[in-house]
């Protein structure tokens, strides 16, 4: 609301107008179904249950370059009682007009990072299910699930968090105005994409991301964090 | 008026011997008798881990002072970590927790256990659908919060209780009260020593005998466990541990952060010995030069530090 008044007294033009981010899941260019086995490209056969994330720090790119930022942290989950297609996971009221991209975090701004989550608010508090109590932060982005080891599933689960892996997203085009974002004072939609196989794109040193391999089972930490940290950083994309 | 409630319900018998010693209330979170009861019940309770098979007593066992008596415990399938169960004895005094000392308060501490993969693996959604469940719980937690179950009152109940967990009647305790047929001549010995040539005095501080800083204790050269390397990523951190209480130590064997040392002669024979070879070790780590009659008197005076009464407090037991 602070927002909307701010723009109303310094524009002046631009009416005020709904943008809605939605986002869809999928597996490479097939929407992802929790439960359903997939193959990656270390050969797995695996399935999710849980795909969960901060999004913060969402920002509409402006003509200029410049940002126009838009206030607040959201937590989204996703699993199989809430489906994966068009789900809409922000939405705010800014100026109308055509912006040339968006940009967000996946994860926590580091100035809320380190507070101590049991006296924060949902979805900061402990019941947010993402906190790592010796404090190194949040957990940015969860996602867990099953695969098959000699016909047995076992879990696994990959929890990306602290300062330095938080996935920052840069969806704007200025130079080549490929990207035209339009929002009219009807209200606008911006569709974005989540490949979660880009997840298993590569391993550590040229490996692969074989979950049969102990490291990449339950990793919430250590070096791993690396190789999920650069799959990660091309798995959004505007549709 | 405010200050006596809480010091009461801590349950504190005797403050005097250490007078500068204040427990840790968050004002978010004042003990009440009803959080304190519902905080026991859950940290017996099994129900708390994802298949219901491991509580917090599991590892904090009140025979061993609320540590455990292996090296690592096993959580939920059997599964181990790479850490050694801490004594809860004074944990209300603790300013931060875990061996790097990140966790700022007891509340958000008790999460660690609850939700590791290896301890317990509670799925937060699940375990407090789980006590939603339990008519017996949604009364508890009425009564203790005027609300229906979470994780954040889980945990602000779980730290009440903890806070109930306090003793200062040691031998040790009673000697600096007066009575001095409280210590046995080789336990004042080892007290003269641990407060000069053995140096123990300069980690092992204060009232609880914790400076609560990290400190290398060259324990070995390498270790896969890199300590507050995990918290700050700096290398003159990693193999740091934050010195542990050594109230009720005799009773909370094996030692070190990996539990990797069985005996507190062998711990303090370490000391003596001045570590292992190791860049980050602390300056303090170095021979001490200790004859084997010192070290025995040592570990007399350390196992002056047992508290009886805290151990057998009815209060602190699942069925008093």
């Amino acid at each position: 609301m602070k927002q909307l008044m701010t723009f109303l007294l310094l524009g002046g033009m631009a009416q005020a107008a709904t943008l809605n981010i939605q986002l869809s899941v999928n597996v490479g260019k097939t929407p992802l179904e929790f439960g359903q086995t997939q193959q990656n490209v270390a050969g797995n056969t695996y399935s999710l249950d849980l795909l969960k994330f901060y999004l913060s720090e969402v920002a509409l790119v402006q003509a200029d370059g410049s940002e126009l930022p838009l206030d607040g942290v959201r937590l989204l989950e996703f699993n199989k009682d809430t489906g994966t297609q068009n789900i809409e996971i922000f939405k705010s009221d800014v100026p109308a007009g055509t912006y040339k991209g968006v940009r967000f975090s996946v994860g926590i701004p580091r100035s809320l990072n380190h507070t101590d989550p049991t006296a924060q608010n949902d979805p900061l508090g402990v019941d947010s299910g993402m906190v790592w109590a010796w404090n190194p932060g949040y957990v940015f982005f969860k996602i867990e699930g099953k695969f098959l080891k000699g016909g047995a599933q076992q879990v696994f689960s990959l929890h990306l968090g602290t300062d330095p892996y938080k996935l920052q997203y840069n969806l704007a085009d200025v130079q080549l105005q490929k990207i035209q974002l339009k929002v009219p004072e009807s209200g606008g939609v911006v569709k974005l994409k989540l490949d979660i196989s880009q997840i298993f794109k590569a391993g550590l040193n040229g490996e692969q991301y074989d979950l049969s391999q102990a490291r990449y089972q339950q990793v919430h930490g250590g070096p791993v964090f690396g190789a999920a940290y650069l799959n990660l950083l091309g798995a959004f994309s505007l549709e | 008026m405010n200050r006596i409630v809480p010091l009461v319900l801590l349950g504190v018998v005797c403050l005097s011997a250490a007078p500068a010693l204040l427990p840790q209330i968050p004002t978010t979170n004042p003990q009440t008798p009803e959080k304190i009861a519902l905080g026991k019940k859950l940290f017996y309770d099994p129900i708390l881990s994802q298949n219901g098979t491991v509580s917090c007593a599991s590892c904090h066992n009140p025979d061993h002072a609320f540590a455990d008596n292996q090296p690592i415990s096993p959580g939920v399938e059997g599964r181990k970590g790479a850490r050694n169960a801490p004594t809860l004895t004074n944990v209300a005094f603790r300013k931060s927790f875990f061996f790097e000392g990140g966790a700022k308060s007891l509340e958000l501490q008790a999460m660690g256990p609850l939700t590791e993969h290896n301890e317990m693996a509670s799925d937060v959604a699940e375990t407090v659908k789980k006590l939603k469940a339990s008519a017996q719980y949604v009364a508890l937690f009425k009564a203790a919060f005027q609300d229906e179950p979470s994780m954040q009152h889980v945990v602000e109940a779980i730290a009440s209780f903890e806070r109930t967990l306090v003793g200062f009647d040691s031998p040790y305790d009673r000697f600096q009260r007066g009575d001095l047929t409280a210590l046995s001549e080789s336990q004042q010995r080892g007290m003269e020593l641990f407060f000069d040539k053995a140096d123990c005095f300069h980690c092992h501080s204060g009232g609880n005998f914790t400076d609560e800083l990290p400190h290398n204790t060259a324990l070995s050269f390498f270790d896969e466990d890199q300590g507050l390397f995990r918290l700050t990523s700096r290398d003159e951190d990693i193999g740091k541990f934050k010195t542990p209480t050594l109230r009720n130590i005799a009773l909370t064997a094996p030692y070190m952060h990996d539990g990797s040392m069985a005996t507190l002669r062998e711990t303090v024979q370490h000391y003596n010995d001045g570590g292992e070879s190791n860049l980050n070790a602390d300056p303090l780590m170095r021979p001490l030069g200790l004859t084997d009659q010192e070290i025995d008197d040592v570990v007399a005076f350390l196992e002056s530090l047992t508290d009886e009464t805290f151990v057998k407090n009815p209060a602190f037991r699942e069925k008093p």
